[in-house]
């Protein structure tokens, strides 16, 4: 009877300690399989957050709304407008975006070559292209290749932290 | 190695490669699958199309490039700099043209832990 005793409690324990190990298993796999799952959407995710920032920006400038605009900076971003010139901050930004679209500078369209980042740092290439103000019932257009790199500000949104262009001669 | 020493020192990689005309070892800089625009609203992919454009660079007597840091940033697997480049072109009745800009880079760091060129972009004074 009492070696019954032991016998069962041992087996009993060695169903538990089995049962717990795969539970462990199953846990550690679960966990393996989610961490792979969300570093197999990060270049998804990556480019859905870059189409949005596009949109936003796009809209920003189309509405003449360089407050929205500035707003879409870090503090000290810095902003290079296809001349070689470096600008840095918001009030220069602002400065620039004001002159574009007093002169006329409409119908901004971006097209995203390619994306890339992590955590802290995503960036794109894209294509821009805008149109100027109608002479003799034309509209000049301009475009050339650009570079955005973005970073998190302290409340968790994506920020841009500078921004380059070039012009398609 | 913080992101000012790993780009300071893929900097001084790139300078050096150029100036002494080595496109073998500047092309090796960048990732298989880098894109890069030239200043003129184009872009190139992958080592065969940069090796193209810094053979022209270097054939048409482009010379002296040097890059000065405005900033770094980025950790881990991507870092970048936005920086001034300038460059001089051959010289012509004694003098040297000038060429300068602003430039972007983002390093990505390869499987064997080297920051590689994996988008870089100028644009042209």
């Amino acid at each position: 009877m009492y070696k019954k005793i032991i016998l069962s409690l041992a087996l009993c324990l060695t169903a538990l300690i089995t049962n717990a190990a795969s539970n462990d298993l199953s846990e550690s796999a679960a966990k393996t399989k989610a961490a792979a799952a969300l570093l197999a959407q990060k270049p998804e995710r990556i480019q859905e957050e870059m189409e949005n920032a596009i949109l936003v920006w796009n809209k920003a400038f189309n509405n003449k709304d360089i407050t929205a605009l500035v707003k879409l900076y870090a503090d000290d971003a810095i902003l290079s407008p296809g001349n070689g010139a470096v600008l840095i901050g918001h009030e220069e930004i602002t400065g620039l975006f004001k002159s574009f679209i007093d002169g006329g500078v409409n119908s901004h369209s971006l097209e995203i070559v390619k994306v890339g980042g992590d955590d802290d740092v995503v960036y794109q290439v894209a294509k821009w292209n805008a149109k100027g103000a109608e002479v003799d019932g034309i509209k000049p257009t301009f475009g050339g290749i650009t570079t955005s790199v973005f970073k998190k500000n302290p409340e968790g949104k994506w920020v841009i932290k500078s921004h380059i262009w070039n012009v398609k001669q | 190695m913080n992101e000012m020493t790993i780009v300071e020192s893929a900097n001084a990689a790139w300078n050096n490669a150029f100036n002494s005309k080595d496109i073998d070892a500047l092309v090796e800089l960048y990732s298989k699958s880098a894109i890069l625009s030239p200043g003129n609203g184009e872009f190139l992919t992958g080592h065969e199309e940069i090796k193209g454009l810094f053979k022209s660079f270097i054939d048409g007597g482009v010379n002296s490039h040097a890059l000065t840091i405005i900033e770094v940033g980025g950790s881990d697997d991507f870092i970048y700099q936005v920086a001034k480049w300038s460059a001089k072109g051959p010289e012509v009745d004694g003098e040297k043209a000038e060429f300068g800009g602003v430039t972007t880079t983002v390093f990505k760091k390869s499987n064997d832990g080297e920051y590689l060129a994996h988008s870089h972009v100028w644009n042209v004074n």
